[in-house]
């Protein structure tokens, strides 16, 4: 995919299991009997509003991952509104092979925080379209 | 000497200041409260992977989204719910079960009733039929 072409980065709130599921596989994978696609939030607010119902300002601990995906192909990912309007891609098992996380680290994630990780997602990018 | 000490209690008066201040920003961050003894009963119907269900047998604690419609007749957003089977760990494509289930959000459980048809869906796949047997509180 040429580096120039309309790029969609994709968020995802993980547990510190999921965490470690990364760095051992280096992938995200699905588990078996749970959801067969794994769901991406299309935006970080989006991301961070679902962390929020899921603990975190109850002390639950969560990192964010991200991805990025081609415009072109937005028409093959399932999507849903869930949770009152959190948007969420859906990535199959087939479509999951073909991205790679960056970890971002732990949230929230302040303003500047947030403005170093876009850099860092499109450095990844930039080296891996290579 | 007196100097020491009146920069070092000026110090830790700064430091004091901004762990409450950072504290309360913190605090004051807007969080949607929901009580964790809601919880529903509920009725399952997994449609088989002929009909357009899952490949895969589900385990119980597995997340989804609930997909109903409301009284008002309005189609709704997808809620995520957590369900936990009754009597079994697995259900194969096409088996049924009771469950119970517990939504992040408060607004499903306020608007969902007993008797009420709703869906699993995973994206836009609708992975099973259900019915609502009963509210908890």
């Amino acid at each position: 995919m040429p580096f120039f072409e309309k790029l969609i980065i994709l968020w995802r709130v993980i547990s510190i299991e999921e965490l470690k599921d990364i760095h051992t596989y280096k992938k995200l994978r699905l588990h078996e009997g749970g959801f067969e696609m794994k769901p991406f939030a299309s935006s970080y607010d989006d991301a961070h509003k679902f962390a929020k119902l899921d603990g975190l300002y109850r002390g639950k601990k969560f990192f964010i991952v991200a991805t990025i995906i081609n415009e072109l192909d937005i028409e093959s990912y399932q999507r849903a509104t869930v949770d009152g309007g959190i948007k969420e891609i859906c990535l199959t098992k087939d479509q999951l092979a073909l991205v790679n996380p960056v970890i971002l680290g732990k949230m929230p994630r302040s303003k500047t925080q947030q403005r170093l990780d876009l850099i860092k997602i499109f450095i990844y990018k930039l080296f891996s379209s290579k | 000497m007196w100097y020491y000490y009146a920069e070092v209690a000026y110090n830790s008066t700064i430091i004091i200041l901004y762990t409450i201040g950072a504290k309360s920003m913190f605090e004051n961050h807007p969080i949607t409260e929901k009580p964790d003894t809601e919880s529903i009963e509920v009725s399952l119907h997994f449609r088989d992977t002929n009909e357009g269900g899952r490949n895969s047998s589900v385990k119980s604690g597995y997340r989804t989204q609930f997909h109903f419609v409301s009284d008002e007749g309005l189609d709704s957003n997808d809620w995520t719910i957590a369900l936990q089977f009754e009597g079994t760990d697995w259900v194969h494509p096409g088996g049924s079960v009771q469950a119970n289930g517990i939504f992040l959000c408060a607004e499903p459980f306020q608007r969902v009733r007993a008797h009420m048809r709703f869906q699993l869906r995973e994206g836009q796949k609708i992975v099973a039929d259900g019915e609502v047997l009963s509210k908890y509180l």
